[in-house]
Formats: C-alpha cells, sequence, structure tokens
C-alpha cells in the first residue's frame, strides 16, 4: 500500500521538476544555493510528514498504554 | 613546534583548526575563529551526549602556546581507512551514523557544517565521527549547510551499489567530493529515480544544483523551518535505510562452502595459524585476500588488530555483516591495484600501501592467485611484503592442488619456475624463514618468516 507520505513527496517533487526541468544552466555554479531551494521545498513536505507520524507514534502509545490498563 | 612535529598533509581545507602528529600521538590545533562553536559543542553538552555512545571521537584538551585557542588529543584510530575501502554495509553505516549525530545536533542547536565521508573511521565493525571541529551553532531558519555534500558522499554512492552495480562505490576514487549528483541520475536506472526518496535527494538535487544555482542568488532567501530540518533528515535517514545492495554472483562470495577443503585440514590450519603467531605478540594483522573474514576472526582471537582486506565486495559484506569484533576491520583492497595516494597534491589522502604498519602480514591461499592468475614473480611479491611488515605468515599451495589445476586449465602453464624449492630461495632474500609446517591432509605448507 502506498503510504500518505509516499504520495504527497511524489506529487510534489513530480510537479516541480516539471516547473523547473530543463532550463539553461548558469557557468559559474554555487552547488550550496541549489540544495538550498531544493531544501526549502522538501521541508514543506517532508516536514509535514515527520509532524504526521510523530502524532500517530502519540496516538499509538495513548492506545497502547490504555490497552493495557484495561487488560489489567 | 618540535622537531619530531609533522602535519596532516590532508587537514587544511577547514579554517578552524588543523591535525599535526607528535612523538605517535595525534593533535588538533583549534583556532580562535572556532572559540565559540567548540565552547558550544563542550558546554551544551553534545560533547558527552555523542562521545558517551562512542558516536564522536573522545578527546582531552592539552597545554598549548597562548597564539592558539585550544590544542587538543583525540584518541587514537587504529587504523585509517577511506570510503573507497568501504563495503555496501560498511558506507550505509557510516551514512546513517552521520544523519544519527545531525539529528542529536539539531536537539542541542548544532548543526554539522560538513558530512563528507572522510569524516568517518572504522574501529572494527563500529563506525564513529572523528571531526570534532564539524559542529556549528544552528541558526534557525537556515537549511542544512552540509546536505548536497552528504547526498554527494553517501546518498549517491548508496543508491547507485544498490540499483546499478555494487562495484560503483570506486566511483568515490575518482570524485573526492562525492559523485555528482547528475552523474548519479545518469547512471540510475529509471526504476530507482521514481523511488520518492531517490528523486526528491539525488534527481530534484541534481537537477535544481545544474539550474536555479547562480552565485547572485541570495542564499539567505531560502528559510527552512526546524521542524522542516528533521523531516528531512528523517526522510534521508528512511531512504537511506531501504537501500539493499545489489546481488551479483562473485567468485568469492560463497567460496568455503564451494571449495574441496576438508572439514579436518581446515581445523587443522586454524590450529597452525594460532600456533605460527604464538609468542610473535603481534599488535597488528593484515589478512591480505581474506574472503569473508574466517581466519581474521580466527586470528583476532590473540587480542591483536586485524584488518581484514579483499577485493571481493561479496566477501567484504559478509565479513562485515557476519564478524562483530571491535578488532576485526573489514576492507575492500584489491591487492593487484590498492588504493592511491589521492587529492591535492597527490597528498590528501594517503594511499593502502602508506597507511602500512603492520606486525604481521598474512597470506593463506594467496599465492598462487597471485603467481599464476596475475603473473607476479616470488620475488616482487617478497620484496613489497617485507618492507611493510615484521613477521609474514604465509601458504604454499603446489600445482598438485586441486585449486590450482583449475586455475592452470584455463591457461597455458608458463610458469615453470612455480614450485616450493624456488618459492622458498627467492622469498629468502627478504626473510628469514623461521618455521614451516605441512598443513594435514593436504599438500599445501605454512610458513613463518620474519622480514630481514
Amino acid at each position: 500500500m502506498i503510504s500518505q507520505k509516499t504520495t504527497i513527496e511524489t506529487l510534489t517533487t513530480t510537479t516541480l521538476i516539471s516547473i523547473i526541468y530543463p532550463k539553461v544552466a548558469h557557468a559559474y555554479l554555487d552547488p550550496g544555493s541549489g540544495s538550498y531551494m531544493v531544501q526549502m521545498f522538501l521541508a514543506a513536505t517532508v516536514g509535514f510528514g515527520y509532524v504526521f507520524r510523530g502524532y500517530l507514534k502519540q496516538i499509538k502509545e495513548f492506545f497502547k498504554k490504555h490497552d493495557k490498563i484495561d487488560k489489567k | 613546534m618540535t622537531k619530531s612535529t609533522k602535519n596532516e598533509s590532508g587537514s587544511f581545507r577547514d579554517p578552524s583548526g588543523n591535525i599535526f602528529y607528535q612523538n605517535g600521538n595525534v593533535y588538533r590545533n583549534i583556532n580562535f575563529v572556532y572559540q565559540n562553536d567548540y565552547d558550544l559543542l563542550m558546554d551544551s553538552g553534545l560533547y558527552t551526549k555523542l562521545s558517551s555512545q562512542n558516536l564522536l571521537v573522545k578527546h582531552q584538551e592539552i597545554s598549548h602556546s597562548k597564539n592558539i585557542f585550544k590544542v587538543i588529543k583525540p584518541n587514537i584510530i587504529p587504523f585509517v581507512s577511506y570510503p573507497y575501502e568501504w563495503c555496501f554495509d560498511q558506507l550505509k553505516a557510516a551514512a546513517l551514523l552521520t544523519l544519527n549525530i545531525q539529528k542529536i545536533a539539531l536537539d542541542y542547536n548544532m548543526s554539522l557544517k560538513d558530512a563528507t565521508g572522510f569524516n568517518i573511521q572504522f574501529i572494527g565493525q563500529k563506525p564513529i565521527f572523528i571531526d570534532t571541529l564539524s559542529f556549528e551553532k544552528y541558526v534557525p531558519g537556515h537549511p542544512w549547510v552540509a546536505y548536497r555534500q552528504f547526498c554527494q558522499h553517501f546518498l549517491a554512492p548508496l543508491t547507485l551499489m544498490s540499483y546499478t552495480d555494487i562495484q560503483l562505490n570506486k566511483l568515490l576514487l575518482s570524485f573526492l567530493d562525492g559523485i555528482p549528483l547528475n552523474l548519479t541520475t545518469n547512471l540510475l536506472p529509471i526504476l530507482a529515480k521514481i523511488k520518492p526518496g531517490i528523486f526528491a535527494h539525488i534527481v530534484l538535487n541534481a537537477t535544481s544544483q545544474q539550474v536555479l544555482s547562480t552565485t547572485s542568488e541570495n542564499k539567505n532567501k531560502y528559510k527552512v523551518s526546524k521542524l522542516g530540518l528533521m523531516g528531512i533528515i528523517d526522510s534521508l535517514i528512511s531512504t537511506v535505510s531501504r537501500l539493499q545492495p545489489k546481488k551479483y554472483k562473485s567468485t568469492w562470495g560463497e567460496y568455503y562452502s564451494n571449495t574441496n577443503y576438508q572439514t579436518k585440514s581446515f581445523i587443522a590450519k586454524k590450529q597452525l595459524v594460532l600456533k605460527l603467531l604464538k609468542n610473535l605478540s603481534a599488535k597488528s594483522i593484515l589478512d591480505l585476500g581474506s574472503n569473508n573474514g574466517l581466519f581474521s576472526e580466527v586470528v583476532s582471537k590473540t587480542g591483536a588488530y586485524v584488518i581484514s582486506a579483499d577485493y571481493d565486495q561479496n566477501a567484504v559484506q559478509d565479513c562485515f555483516i557476519h564478524i562483530k569484533k571491535d578488532n576485526v576491520l573489514p576492507l575492500v583492497i584489491d591487492f593487484l591495484n590498492p588504493s592511491p595516494s589521492l587529492g591535492w597534491a597527490n597528498a590528501e589522502r594517503k594511499s593502502f600501501w602508506d597507511r602500512l604498519n603492520i606486525d604481521v602480514i598474512m597470506m593463506l591461499a594467496t599465492i598462487h592467485h597471485l603467481a599464476i592468475a596475475n603473473n607476479l614473480p616470488f620475488a616482487k611479491i617478497a620484496s613489497t611484503i617485507s618492507a611493510k611488515c615484521k613477521y609474514l605468515i604465509i601458504e604454499f599451495v603446489g600445482k598438485d592442488d586441486s585449486q590450482v589445476k583449475i586455475l592452470l586449465s584455463q591457461r597455458e602453464d608458463i610458469f615453470i619456475n612455480y614450485n616450493q624449492s624456488s618459492f622458498e630461495s627467492e622469498f629468502s632474500k627478504f626473510f628469514k624463514i623461521i618455521k614451516k609446517e605441512n598443513i594435514p591432509h593436504t599438500s599445501r605448507t605454512l610458513y613463518l618468516m620474519q622480514s630481514l
């Protein structure tokens, strides 16, 4: 099954690549700034997944705890 | 500096400090420019957290002159190795360690400013981060400055080894700052490129570097929240964790299960090797042509630090996964073409031979591969080996041995001098033969020799 994170990542990145590809490369490259731009885009998508997973973990732990108490 | 002080030829890029050697010890100068970051590393508790878990090399501060901020003495790494000498799982372990450290560092409001493979060393099977000056204060909103470097040094070779060919880690020999991401993209199959993690961190990253990077861009306009940064690190961890080495059938991966070794002779050989090592009080052993490290593990019981070197990726991979010892370091080394000196002035990364200073070299069942399969004369082998060790344990395999018969069946026998007496006379020019033992149930002989 494709996870929600996977779907979001694929959709966003496919859209991005179609926007920025292909263009003329510049002669004097600062490789750093290119990767900064990617990080800015990625942070928006994977950051969401990161927070989502964090909440999911908390919820799971909450139910696990209650499950144990109920069984007792 | 005293006369015995020598600067490390590969330590000059970072203005924060440099490595030097004195009387067999390693030291690191820390310049005033790094003062704030060093103080933060030590006072925030990050150093204690990382070093107590053996993720970062431990050091002690020592007295120094006033024109330098600090001098530290890091613990010694028994043998320095480089990413192009690691098998897939070693590179993967090094990548995950780097990401783990970056994640912890962010919790302490610090961040890695470098993420090269050269910042990691192995002590036996365990990777450890060695560049104490790689930590800088985290500036809120700032992207990870070493992100591209991480992708080039770790993610690119791992992805290529996983989806294209396991031997592509050798590209790291040509590209010391990691494999360019556009080259990686060109070499990857489409099936790999559509995987979200690889697409984001390799394909998209490569494209944006080509398309969006100009010196006129103001880097400060790119803002990344800490949560977003944690998300990127998390995504890198899951991308790296999912990668598996591409399977390929090698001659040596299943050597021991395919050979006609009888169990009795195998046990006898193990005991003989240990007997020959007795009383040598060897601190370091190089097992050349170690295959999956079976004999490296045997000799590691003496307490010596063992470098288990073989050219076969599968065999070294097997060694790394199965032999979990603090004193066995598996390395992918082609003895016929070992890693050269590389980098600026050919002095930044030392050649494999230059790094060797070994008590005992062990060459078990390798002589016929060198002499017959690769036409190396006995004299050439003996002179090269004798320059690098005090003792040599070597197994002579005669022409009547089944393995040699296989080798000779595929080519014309031009090796008229390949016999035991010629072997002994040529090796005696560089070594003193101390002991000579026949391996029971075989026609093979084990020698203990001392370098002259």
